[in-house]
């Protein structure tokens, strides 16, 4: 009778190990194709914004010939956004064009009419709107990474994980150089 | 900046006969929701009505008074400082004086004094207006008596009671206040006052504090009044943060008494003279979602407490401009859902079932009796039910931590597919619940009635659970179709509401309901699936199509395309005219998103696509607490389980 005890209890913990694997497991799965799916829809929040871009430099052109430079510069890094080849390089790329969108829209406040056109106000505000949802979407990957990251290290979570080798992600970093201090002059030269 | 001017009414026991007529003015002229209008207008205690810029306010409160509504247009002063906390009093002749551990109150002989004596748990309050509520509908019952004092003065002290006094200056303002906790201050410093009874000695001081005023009012209706930042919240004793959160809403209910007062064109009631309200009206904010901030520490609160005050009157801004932004649309039809078909019932019927089999065969020589009582002998039955309580265990897993593994979305940014948002949930009808009429985003009511053996059976269910709502964090709002969501309602109220015809039809002691709700303003979350919701504008291919095709048929326009004037239009001239047909619906889509920039115009979360994908709302105030109740579930079924798996092996093991 004993043994049978025994040989019952035991089913029912190996039944019970391999159920809970199995939502430790599919728990791993849905979340790394969640944090797939999260940075395909930066992808496409940036995509919008890139198809945006030429329809504001279209506006600006008229009012800003004056500052040829700057409209180059925003030409310049979308072009390398489309021929970024690799994760980093994109990333770079898509740093790079929102720098040279905050400088155009610095530069715009010395146009008064051009900020006063109605097209370019919608362009810009669609265009500021992308910016803060691509902003949300980056936090919501870290958060996903984070959640990921931290599963992998608990217990029981990691026995799954080293079985089946999930390995940790990395969160989205800001450029090094965006990390510094902002120099701010106050002097006029 | 400027601050919000506040109009707060003193409520009207009974509806007047023109009523409508003053509702109907209020939405046409000034956009105030009907709905709630009338619950805050009816009542025994004070509600805010609407705050925003005075003059406005001004207009509204003359339409009032036409009305002969009674109300008071006040600029909430700061909190300046809290109550410190009493530790003994000293007495003579000409003044009383309070200590606390580093301050002191001198309360000199005539003085204008303010007393609230307060029940801090919030749920006697909530109990005992439940009992009034069930007799108060949205109709308004003004044959409601109300409690006397002496009663409601026995309900608050049975519960967590607080004494604070407020000493007011001769303009009316607060110049110093004190806080008495029941067992917390030497009783032996009454003096001959001294009683045994902690509770006693409470009513003791607020005699003796009494006969020192000069001219005084004793307030009790802390958690009853629909005052904004004075919300009573329902508290466990152990649960620290949300009895310091009533504590502070308390004075700031204090402070706005004090504004109140100072406003008031006749002299204030003297305490013997009040009476406690029939509440229906006055509950709706007295167990209003609590505050999303946290409150500091008793001992830390004064210094905190003037930043404070914004976030307590940020959520009754949010209630106002929820309730009162337009004119909320009447719900759709309601859903009656059939009462065998709930998952309780099932589980109900099926044990039934089997218990009336075994005990009808159990004996029985047929072949039925043996296989039943073989079924339960022998452990099938308890393996069965084990399997049911693993397999319920295992789903309350998978749902805990798909929780936990969902990042909270911003809805400002939400992306199609799975999401999960936390925030404040508001109405997108006029929807309260049945029974208890309070301005709801979902209820369910539950009626039973009594069998032939006496037990309760359900007699009917009416849910709003295909009424969407909205649900808004600080970066925008979204619209949820609760439509098969599994919804854990925060509230529940039940009632035999004997003999109270106006509930329709529940005369009879033989049948009470039940009523689960989620009030509007509370903090949900929702786990769920973003869609796009339909609209009647055509997809820009097609309306790019359309445009072109205007463009072909129209011959003057199509020739102001021919810029070589050959009577053809060839590629580059086409060219020419699509790219205008794209910048003229860019500008349409640019203005389009301008007016629906919003999430709520474009994105619904709903019931997800694919079956067994959970759709979970819940009122909670962290997803934390959601995923601990789900913990508990878990373990319970497992435990369950466990247990009835022992039963069936222990069982087969006899057999």
């Amino acid at each position: 009778m004993t043994g049978w005890i025994v040989l019952g209890v035991l089913v029912l913990i190996i039944a019970l190990v391999v159920i809970y694997t199995i939502v430790i497991y599919n728990g791993f799965i849905a979340m790394k194709n969640s944090i797939e799916r999260d940075w395909s829809n930066i992808d496409v929040m940036l995509k919008q914004r890139y198809d945006e871009l030429p329809k504001l430099i279209k506006v600006c052109e008229g009012y800003m010939q004056h500052e040829q430079q700057t409209l180059e510069a925003v030409i310049k890094a979308r072009s390398a956004v489309s021929n970024a080849g690799s994760g980093n390089q994109k990333l770079a790329a898509q740093n790079a064009l929102s720098e040279t969108l905050k400088s155009l829209f610095m530069v715009v406040e010395r146009y008064p009419d051009l900020k006063a056109d109605k097209g370019f106000r919608q362009l810009s505000n669609r265009i500021t709107e992308l910016e803060d949802q691509i902003a949300d979407r980056r936090e919501l990957v870290n958060s996903a990474v984070t959640i990921y990251n931290t599963r992998l290290e608990q217990f029981p979570d990691v026995i799954i994980a080293r079985l089946f080798n999930f390995t940790s992600r990395q969160l989205w970093k800001i450029d090094a150089a965006h990390r510094q201090d902002v120099e701010v002059n106050f002097s006029r030269s | 900046m400027s601050v919000d001017a506040y109009l707060i009414v003193d409520q009207r026991s009974s509806p007047p006969p023109e009523m409508p007529a003053l509702l109907k003015e209020l939405a046409s002229r000034y956009e105030l929701d009907g709905y709630s209008c009338r619950q805050l207008l009816l009542g025994q205690t004070e509600a805010l009505l609407t705050k925003g810029p005075e003059p406005r306010l001004k207009k509204i409160k003359q339409t009032l008074v036409n009305y002969d509504f009674c109300c008071h247009l006040i600029t909430p002063s700061p909190l300046k400082f809290a109550p410190f906390i009493l530790t003994r009093v000293e007495f003579n002749a000409n003044e009383l004086k309070f200590f606390g551990r580093e301050k002191s109150l001198i309360v000199p002989k005539d003085s204008k004094l303010l007393i609230f004596l307060a029940e801090l748990s919030g749920s006697l309050v909530e109990r005992t207006l439940s009992q009034i509520l069930s007799s108060h509908r949205y109709t308004g019952n003004s044959e409601n008596s109300g409690l006397p004092l002496k009663k409601w003065q026995r309900i608050i002290l049975q519960g967590r009671p607080v004494l604070d006094i407020y000493l007011l200056d001769e303009k009316g303002k607060p110049a110093g206040a004190v806080r008495a906790f029941p067992g917390k201050f030497d009783h032996q410093s009454l003096g001959e006052r001294a009683t045994l009874s902690t509770n006693q000695n409470l009513l003791k001081l607020i005699e003796l504090t009494q006969e020192y005023a000069g001219h005084h009012r004793v307030d009790m209706r802390f958690g009853i009044s629909a005052l904004p930042g004075a919300n009573l919240q329902t508290a466990k004793a152990d649960d620290l943060g949300a009895l310091k959160k009533n504590l502070r809403s308390l004075t700031h209910y204090a402070w706005l008494q004090a504004d109140i007062d100072r406003q008031r064109e006749q002299p204030t009631p003297d305490s013997e003279s009040e009476t406690i309200a029939s509440a229906a009206t006055a509950l709706l904010t007295a167990m209003q979602p609590e505050l999303a901030t946290n409150l500091p520490l008793q001992k830390e609160i004064i210094s905190e407490l003037t930043s404070g005050v914004d976030a307590a009157t940020a959520t009754p801004e949010t209630e106002t401009s929820g309730t009162n932004r337009s004119q909320l649309p009447t719900p759709p039809d309601l859903q009656h859902h059939s009462t065998w078909n709930s998952p309780r019932t099932i589980i109900g019927i099926s044990i039934f079932v089997g218990i009336a089999l075994l005990v009808k065969f159990g004996n029985s020589t047929s072949w039925l009796g043996p296989m039943i009582a073989k079924s339960f002998s022998s452990g099938a039955m308890s393996g069965l039910l084990a399997a049911f309580f693993f397999i319920g265990g295992f789903r309350r897993l998978q749902l805990k931590r798909l929780i936990q593994n969902t990042p909270t979305s911003k809805i400002r940014s939400i992306a199609m597919g799975r999401v999960e948002v936390h925030g404040n949930a508001r109405r997108q009808y006029a929807l309260f619940s049945p029974m208890t009429n309070i301005a709801c985003i979902y209820y369910r009511l539950v009626r039973y009635k009594r069998n032939s053996k006496k037990d309760w059976v359900v007699s009917s269910i009416t849910s709003s659970g295909h009424i969407p709502f909205w649900i808004e964090d600080e970066t925008g709002r979204v619209s949820i179709d609760p439509s098969a969501a599994t919804v854990k309602a925060g509230h529940r109220q039940e009632s035999m509401a004997e003999g109270s015809t106006a509930f329709g039809g529940f005369s009879s002691p033989d049948e009470k309901w039940v009523e689960e709700m989620i009030y509007d303003g509370a903090l949900v979350y929702v786990l769920g699936e973003a869609q796009v919701k339909r609209t009647d504008r055509a997809p820009r291919l097609q309306r790019r199509a359309e445009a072109l095709r205007r463009i072909k048929q129209d011959s003057q326009k199509l020739s102001g395309y021919d810029t070589n004037k050959d009577g053809r239009i060839d590629e580059s001239e086409w060219q020419t005219a699509r790219d205008d047909v794209d910048e003229q619906l860019l500008h349409e889509d640019l203005s389009q998103s301008d007016q629906q920039k919003r999430q709520e115009d474009q994105v619904v979360i709903g019931k997800p696509r694919h079956r067994g994908t959970p759709f979970v709302i819940a009122e909670t105030a962290s997803e934390a607490k959601l995923t601990d109740r789900y913990t508990l579930a878990t373990a319970f079924f497992f435990a369950a389980a466990g247990l009835a798996s022992g039963l069936s092996l222990w069982l087969l093991l006899q057999s």
